[in-house]
């Protein structure tokens, strides 16, 4: 049978709600500190703290989709290798720490869940939800320090334009030379987002010079 | 692929189950394709994932049933600091989405969604089944249902025929119609055996199908062939 209707019909009740009141809301602020100190300063003890806050979770969410105690530890020590190796994919502009590190366990379960029914692999995890990764749409603005003023005026007046997060990265890795670490480090954000964020800003930019320059403002 | 948006989408359930990761591979695999296709699913599946994230990860932990040993885990997760070179499964499984994924039929070449990569692999040569219409099984997926690509030539017809059990059709090319409505690149849709349709393809079409009974055909000469059902519906198992 096509097992569908299995899984479609059995709208599964949330157990992993906590029941006692002790549980309380992460701090997505905290999260998102932890994962710049894991990534740009290689803080193991902001991964340990990650881990700490939410090991017990990540497990009983891989156990209750592998059926299997053994399988959950697995999936959970991969799950904090991938934080550790895979951090600075992460990107603060497009989706919350939680939800990063779900959609890694996530994946991981299935991976691990399709090896342990010894199913013919498919497909990987990853590729079968790599189209979910939020389109990159913008920025979010947070309130860093402006940079200083830079020397080169017509560069100067087209940065202006970008907004401001943009501006920030572009200018520190191009102009203050720092390098993606470095510039993460300065500006409190993980390296994914400084990279994306560069990219936009230079792709904006790029736009508005060659725009400029053919004469068309 | 055609900018065209899909019009036929898995319903909201079936989505929640593929984010939750709860459906068989195939038919994740099929709800992937078409999420490819779709903006509008691709979105809601993400605001899926944020929510499940929420009840999943985002209060304060619960007590492992055991204690876990996290010192012993973080000691193995930073051992390494180089990132281990990708085995050779990963690469096999991961293939980059720049690869382009091809079905082949004569002389054409059709490019599906990277993420059917498994599924072309599997594919076996085509048959002629009836008319304008062929198929080419899908071996060793390991469900104890048929899947098959299926492609109609222009003016392809299928004898009226209706489900006794359930089809999940994913157009990947061209069109089709029943009476029902017109079907084109990206539609996702499920048949049971209340439906009773004969599709027509006047531009031709290829489409992805898991089925996991044999047809039952309803109309004219076809009857007398019912028989040949059994030709359409190989089972795996």
């Amino acid at each position: 049978m096509l097992q569908v209707t299995q899984s479609i019909v059995s709208e599964s009740p949330d157990q992993s709600r906590p029941a006692s009141n002790e549980s309380q809301l992460l701090e997505p602020e905290r999260l998102q500190q932890l994962m710049c100190r894991i990534v740009n300063r290689r803080d193991k003890h902001a991964l340990s703290e990650i881990f700490e806050l939410l090991s017990g979770r990540i497990l009983h969410f891989a156990q209750r989709q592998t059926g299997d105690i053994e399988a959950a530890r697995e999936i959970l020590q991969d799950a904090m290798m991938a934080v550790w190796q895979k951090g600075h994919t992460y990107n603060s502009d497009k989706a919350k720490v939680t939800t990063w590190l779900f959609t890694i366990v996530r994946n991981l379960c299935y991976d691990l869940g399709r090896r342990k029914m010894s199913r013919p692999q498919l497909v990987s995890g990853e590729s079968l939800y790599a189209d979910l990764a939020p389109e990159e749409n913008g920025f979010i603005e947070n309130d860093c320090h402006d940079i200083e003023a830079l020397d080169n005026p017509k560069i100067e007046a087209a940065l202006d334009q970008l907004p401001q997060p943009q501006r920030q990265a572009v200018a520190l890795v191009f102009l203050k030379e720092c390098s993606h670490q470095e510039a993460a480090e300065i500006l409190g954000i993980p390296v994914g987002t400084l990279k994306s964020r560069v990219r936009l800003g230079l792709a904006r930019l790029s736009q508005t010079l060659t725009k400029r320059s053919l004469g068309y403002e | 692929m055609s900018s065209h948006y899909p019009g036929h989408h898995p319903s909201s359930d079936m989505l929640r189950s593929y984010c939750a990761g709860e459906l068989d591979d195939v038919v994740s695999i099929m709800v992937a394709a078409h999420i490819n296709f779709c903006p509008e699913c691709q979105k809601q599946a993400a605001r899926i994932d944020d929510e499940l994230a929420a009840n999943a990860l985002e209060y304060s932990s619960v007590e492992p049933s055991k204690p876990l040993d996290l010192a012993a885990m973080l000691e193995k997760a930073t051992a390494s600091e180089q990132t281990a070179p990708p085995s050779p499964r990963d690469k096999i499984l991961n293939t980059a989405p720049s690869d382009q994924i091809k079905v082949s039929i004569r002389d054409r070449q059709i490019a599906v969604p990277p993420v059917l990569s498994g599924i072309v692999e599997r594919s076996g040569p085509w048959n002629h089944v009836v008319n304008e219409l062929w198929q080419s099984p899908v071996k060793g997926h390991g469900h104890g249902y048929q899947v098959d690509f299926i492609y109609m030539y222009p003016g392809g017809t299928v004898p009226s025929h209706t489900h006794n059990g359930r089809e999940i059709t994913l157009v990947l090319d061209g069109s089709f119609s029943d009476s029902e409505g017109e079907y084109a690149a990206g539609d996702f849709l499920i048949k049971t055996s209340q439906d009773e349709h004969n599709p027509i393809s006047e531009r031709g079409c290829l489409c992805l199908a898991a089925i996991d009974a044999p047809l039952h055909f309803t109309s004219g000469i076809s009857r007398l062939v019912n028989p040949f059902s059994q030709l359409f519906f190989r089972s795996e198992a």
